[in-house]
């Protein structure tokens, strides 16, 4: 099968997971929770709830609710989220470059750390280094978030807040009182990029350190993953016959190494930092949480606790959509890269 | 027959242990796993159960002292001993889901895998459309319905968990479905379920147990995960999640609350990994020496 | 190849300190500037000086407390100056559900409201019961009680411009009616002329546009002229003027409402919801960022009804800031002005000791020069446990077999399990007292003489021991009970956690297990009684005793006993008689004859009446508290 038969097979059968995900969706949400719940107060008379269903159109049949349902999502009429006061479409506007800015510098974190430690750790298999490393990234995968999240508050925040020495923030994505004095023209909506562009460099900076706490706290908890990655393929290309043969012939090592070991090594680093990537946009939320970074992952944990069914939904078909696309993607070019995959 | 199956068993197994125990790595992680262990079998003994059934609003959040070595919560509860208390609840919840899920996996990924065709393409869509729809909103929708509870919050973990499992059994009954030792099978008309149970499956779960183990860990944390944004059991069902998460408010005048059982998770979970890491190394013939 | 990889980790090492070190060191942002004329020993000058003295006057017409603070002026030797002087921060909890008066019905929003619009009526100063003409001039209430002309104040402009006038208020109050949302505040409005008929059909669907133009037509509320506004109730009602003093009917602009959606009969103004520029208040929602508000000045405010306001804060930055730690840290940094600083973290600020001892807040020597907090402020809001004497099965809808709390032995025996001492002084800290009964202190009806429920271990185990083996418990054969609390709210969590953890410890056969549920989920369960027993607040939207008496006791209006299942005619009727008392002498007698049925039965365990406090920087000025305010009034406060 060629490449693109694959991938038009896959787009078709993505559609099909993206129907089952709005199955299970609206089942969720109309049928399991009681979508009244978030419209019926205790002061609410029980005779206007009738009318209240109507309005909602609660009073159709399933089926025509999720027609309905389906014609309200591909036309973009996503509903009005109540935790974030507006339209849920306007939300996603306003938090997915957030979101997206959150998971772009830990993804470079996680490249920039995560890679050379993998390496190293495959050159100097079974010593005290590679021992080490593989502490250093064991760890990263067995820490709470939450805790790793509100250490580093303490100690970087707090401590030094109380103590009154130069902190870092831990809380927002921009400093209210300077945005205030210093705004920011919305553009894409990633603030640091908007505000480089306009030449708001102090806008620009207050971004950066507000994102270095949870873009750290993010990052820590993937490298393990792309450490250990890095290591094996590392250490499998390093037994080939051709890094033999090149050794053979005498090359230098820092040659054979760069030259043509590392290329081989990274396709599976590749494949792994693309769902990583897809990771991140759709799973920062206890990270975002904490430090109150206005994302989505913020927003689904206020629209849980307060069961806003419009806002659930969002996010759930969005976060479904970047995991199928982000796997599509990640297969596509892991077939293109190795050249010994065929279809 | 059997004796030789036996003798071979345990001569791998020795072999094994002492590739393991070279390893000073792992035999700390299996030091990690087995003092949790410890913990959750004999916790109700070392400390009295009910501390964790009740309150003591006088006693609250008291810094670590020689009678409160890790301090005392928020409802003025011994940290140490409601750390303690809680891990069996730990144990319960990295057990149950891991073993429920594979349960299912093994069920659904034996059947798509070896039948294939129509049912296999169904079925995994299916498990597709469970992988890709978010664990936590699942995870809420079941913690919503039937209220914050132990036993609700290991059932959403379950049925966030089975459907990677399921997808992983699928592809080793497929590699394995194609070995000589089935085809033979088949000619003889061994019935289909005693193929897929007696003959496939132990060869297809072996390399699952470095997943297995390493997983045990993930499901504590993601149980504390939920615990933190609020679908973890109520004050009274202690798990070390919900004990550390309820720290947060308290975090700048009371850090114990969050920090000791943190540690303990962190503890548990990298003991399983490493016990896992180790596992890897010896299950994956090209990684030995 | 050795040192190569060594450089590499070495450079991704270095590059990620030098940003991170780099940024953080020489980005700080602007810190307060702090001029020191002398040194320590002025810390304790500093306190004795900011600390506050607190007499509580109780107005005998009103009845209502009054709290005045009065805070001598600060003659510090160590000034701090603020960094903005022009701009105000303020960190809090929680976001406003909306800003448009005609359907927000909580306090984030209402903040907001009562700063961009204004009432006909609103509240003098720091007075929660005097309410003066504020948009009014002049007003005149007919013989019969039962309608109100009001003259209004010539030349105050909306903030686009256009004049107010006898129109916009009709149209006002025509608008929140009309909107009717059937979970917001328009229901206060209901004594006007056909307007809770209308809004009732509006609710149910059922409104044809006959029907409002046919209302419309009746005449509610008659435009005289450009400056006289007549309004027409269906009854003569004397809380009508404080209805006027509430968010819901603050004047908004019909040019700028028309310009941006008008009204649709039953439905929100969507772009109203988020918006709130063009009222005619000192301050202009400039704009609304996902937990940012930001309130800039209204330069051309007409100055009140005494020209005496000048809202000198350019700009005011509204926070929502929902972890506590970060709120106090910035305080004490000097990032935030005001900032919410609950029970749990108060300790950090104020002297515990003297709170304890005296109920006087002093604030802590080493924060004194930077933190001014004051109270205690007396708040009507009660928090109790209810027992449900008719628990339902929530699927089934049928009641429950087991349904301890018909027996007043258990529900006397929970009443006295309650270490009411242990709850107030550790986990609310002495920022709540005792109620006695459902009327609030400080409010009419409020009698200091009924006594207070008392904790009782002892006869707490007798009566369940001896209540158990007629509804089949015992220690031998133990029964469980749920008990659900809604999650966030931390006092009301420990309330249900003590009670829980003392029936727990007599070991009488009763088991409580305690579950935490969302606030929509628990809201789900309470209307389907399904609540065995349960922890919740009441907040009062007038200062009246009908407030409470009608939700705690009334068996057919009230909130609480219709979910709990307790109707007692006598006292039914009793409640409706009160209501009509004129004489406050005969009225108080009836009130006191409710309190003591109520208690008497045990229906109720009262757990506490909060009290509030203010936490701001030393150097604000013109802050004032005022019960009845939704939030704070930034108008008279200045920075420096």
């Amino acid at each position: 099968m060629k490449l693109y038969e694959y991938s038009i097979r896959r787009i078709f059968l993505l559609i099909f997971v993206l129907l089952g995900v709005t199955i299970l969706t609206f089942y969720l949400s109309r049928i399991v929770l009681n979508p009244l719940g978030a419209y019926v107060t205790e002061r609410t008379r029980p005779e206007a709830i009738p009318a209240i269903e109507k309005r909602l159109g609660l009073d159709k049949p399933f089926y025509i609710q999720y027609i309905i349902y389906l014609q309200d999502l591909v036309t973009f009429n996503w509903g009005w989220s109540r935790v974030a006061h507006m339209p849920v479409i306007e939300a996603l506007f306003y938090r997915f470059p957030a979101t997206v800015e959150l998971a772009i510098a830990s993804f470079i974190i996680i490249i920039l750390v995560g890679v050379p430690l993998g390496i190293i750790s495959a050159l100097k298999n079974n010593s005290v280094v590679d021992h080490a490393i593989r502490i250093f990234s064991l760890t990263g995968i067995s820490i709470p978030v939450f805790w790793l999240a509100l250490t580093l508050q303490y100690s970087f925040s707090y401590l030094p807040k109380v103590a009154g020495l130069p902190s870092l923030p831990s809380n927002g994505r921009v400093d209210a009182l300077l945005y205030q004095q210093y705004p920011v023209n919305r553009i894409t909506g990633l603030m640091i990029f908007d505000s480089l562009i306009q030449g708001n460099f102090i806008i620009a900076s207050d971004a950066l350190l507000h994102l270095i706490l949870p873009a750290m706290t993010l990052a820590f908890l993937s490298i393990g993953a792309v450490t250990r990655v890095a290591r094996s393929s590392m250490l499998e290309v390093l037994r080939q016959d051709y890094i033999s043969t090149a050794r053979a012939y005498g090359l230098p090592e820092r040659m054979v190494i760069y030259k043509y070991a590392l290329k081989n090594a990274m396709i599976p680093v590749t494949t792994l930092s693309g769902l990583l990537f897809g990771g991140l946009l759709a799973g920062a939320i206890i990270t975002e949480s904490i430090f109150a970074f206005p994302g989505m992952g913020q927003l689904t944990v206020f629209a849980i606790s307060s069961n806003d069914s419009y806002t659930i939904m969002a996010f759930t078909v969005l976060a479904s959509f970047i995991y199928v696309l982000i796997n599509l993607l990640v297969d596509i070019v892991y077939a293109k890269l190795d050249p010994r995959i065929k279809y | 027959m059997k004796s030789r199956q036996t003798r071979m068993f345990l001569m791998d197994l020795k072999f094994a242990l002492t590739l393991l125990r070279k390893n000073k790595l792992v035999v700390s992680g299996f030091v990690m796993v087995l003092f949790f262990i410890f913990l959750a079998l004999f916790g109700d003994f070392i400390v009295d159960p009910n501390i964790a059934k009740s309150v003591d609003y006088p006693n609250a959040l008291k810094p670590p002292s020689w009678e409160h070595p890790f301090g005392t919560d928020d409802n003025g509860r011994d940290i140490v001993a409601m750390v303690v208390l809680a891990a069996k609840y730990d144990l319960a919840i990295a057990l149950s889901v891991i073993l429920a899920s594979i349960g299912v996996g093994i069920l659904v990924g034996s059947v798509s895998g070896y039948f294939g065709g129509i049912i296999d393409e169904v079925i995994m869509r299916i498990t597709d459309i469970f992988l890709a729809f978010p664990g936590l909103v699942l995870a809420m929708a079941i913690a919503t319905v039937l209220g914050r509870s132990f036993t609700n919050l290991m059932l959403a973990l379950i049925i966030v968990w089975w459907s990677g499992y399921a997808r992983i059994m699928r592809g080793q009954f497929i590699s394995e479905r194609e070995k000589p030792y089935v085809a033979a099978a088949k000619i003889l008309s061994v019935p289909s379920w005693r193929i897929i149970f007696r003959h496939i499956l132990p060869n297809a779960i072996y390399p699952m147990l470095v997943v297995l183990t390493m997983d045990m860990g993930g499901v504590i944390l993601t149980a504390a995960g939920l615990s933190f944004i609020g679908l973890g059991p109520s004050p009274f069902e202690p798990e070390w999640g919900s004990l550390a998460s309820r720290g947060a408010v308290y975090l700048f005048q009371a850090p114990w609350i969050i920090f000791f059982p943190g540690i303990m998770i962190l503890f548990a979970c990298l003991g399983f990994n490493l016990v896992g890491d180790g596992l890897r190394d010896v299950l994956d013939p090209r990684l030995r020496r | 190849m050795r040192g190569i990889s060594r450089t590499i980790l070495a450079v991704a090492v270095i590059v990620l300190v030098v940003i991170v070190g780099a940024v953080a060191v020489l980005m700080q942002p602007p810190t307060p500037t702090i001029t020191t004329t002398t040194t320590t020993t002025t810390a304790t000058t500093t306190t004795a000086t900011t600390s506050t003295t607190i007499t509580t006057t109780t107005a005998t017409t009103t009845t209502a407390t009054t709290t005045t603070v009065t805070t001598s002026p600060t003659t510090t030797t160590t000034t701090i100056k603020p960094p903005n002087p022009d701009t105000l921060v303020q960190e809090t909890i929680g976001e406003p559900d909306y800003v448009d008066p005609a359907v927000d019905y909580e306090t984030a929003g209402g903040e907001i409201i009562m700063n961009v619009y204004e009432t006909l009526m609103w509240y003098d100063g720091e007075s929660a019961t005097k309410v003066i003409p504020w948009l009014a001039e002049s007003y005149q209430m007919s013989a019969d009680g039962k309608s109100y002309t009001f003259t209004l104040r010539k030349g105050i402009k909306f903030h686009d411009g256009t004049p107010f006038n006898a129109k916009a208020v009709n149209y006002s109050i025509v608008r929140a009616i009309l909107i009717a949302d059937p979970n917001g505040p328009a229901w206060m409005l209901g004594p006007l002329k056909g307007a809770e008929e209308l809004m009732y059909s509006i609710q149910d669907g059922v409104a044809t546009q006959d029907d409002v133009a046919a209302w419309l037509a009746s005449k509610p509320i008659e435009v005289l002229d450009e400056y006289t506004v007549r309004m027409n109730l269906d009854y003569p009602y004397s809380p009508w003027l404080s209805v006027l003093a509430y968010t819901v009917t603050a004047i908004v602009s019909p040019t700028y409402v028309e310009a941006h959606g008008g009204i649709v009969v039953g439905e929100h103004n969507e772009w109203m919801d988020r918006h709130a520029e063009a009222g005619t208040g000192p301050y202009i929602l400039k704009s609304w960022e996902p937990n940012v508000l930001t309130l800039v000045r209204n330069d051309a405010y007409w100055g009140g009804p005494k020209g005496n306001i000048k809202p000198v804060l350019k700009t005011v930055i509204i926070k929502g800031v929902a972890d506590a730690n970060t709120r106090l840290l910035d305080l004490l940094k000097g990032d935030a002005d005001f900032a919410y600083v609950p029970v749990t973290h108060i300790d950090q600020l104020i002297d515990m000791t003297t709170w304890f001892n005296e109920k006087k807040i002093v604030v802590k020597p080493e924060v004194a020069d930077k933190v001014r907090v004051t109270g205690p402020y007396e708040t009507f809001n009660l928090d109790f446990i209810a027992f449900n004497l008719n628990i339902k099965d929530e699927i089934t809808k049928q009641p429950a077999a087991f349904q301890p709390f018909r027996d007043i032995r258990v529900r006397k025996a929970f009443v006295y399990a309650f270490d009411i001492d242990q709850y107030l002084r550790d986990v609310v800290k002495y920022f709540a007292i005792q109620p006695n009964g459902p009327v609030p202190k400080g409010m009419f009806g409020y009698n200091p003489s009924i006594p207070t429920q008392q904790y009782n271990l002892t006869k707490a185990k007798e009566l369940l021991l001896q209540a158990g083996p007629d509804l089949g418990f015992s220690p031998q054969n133990p029964k469980t009970m749920t008990l659900y609390y809604n999650t966030g709210n931390l006092a009301r969590e420990k309330a249900a956690l003590l009670i829980a953890s003392a029936i727990n410890s007599l070991n009488v056969g009763l088991v409580i297990q305690v579950v935490p549920l969302d606030w929509p989920a628990f809201l789900a369960k309470q209307r389907a009684r399904a609540l065995p027993f349960f922890v919740l607040g009441w907040a009062p939207d007038y200062v009246d005793p009908d407030d409470y008496l009608i939700p705690f006791g009334h068996g057919q209006k009230g909130t609480f006993p219709i979910v709990i299942g307790y109707n007692n005619p006598e006292l039914n009727t009793l409640i409706e008689q009160q209501a009509v008392e004129a004489d406050p002498v005969k009225r108080q007698a009836i009130i006191d004859q409710i309190v003591n049925t109520l208690n008497s039965e045990y229906i109720y365990l009262w757990t506490a009446q909060a009290t509030a406090r203010h936490v701001e920087r030393t150097w604000v000025k013109g802050w004032y508290y005022n019960p009845a305010y939704p939030g704070n009034y930034f108008a008279t406060i200045s920075k420096g």
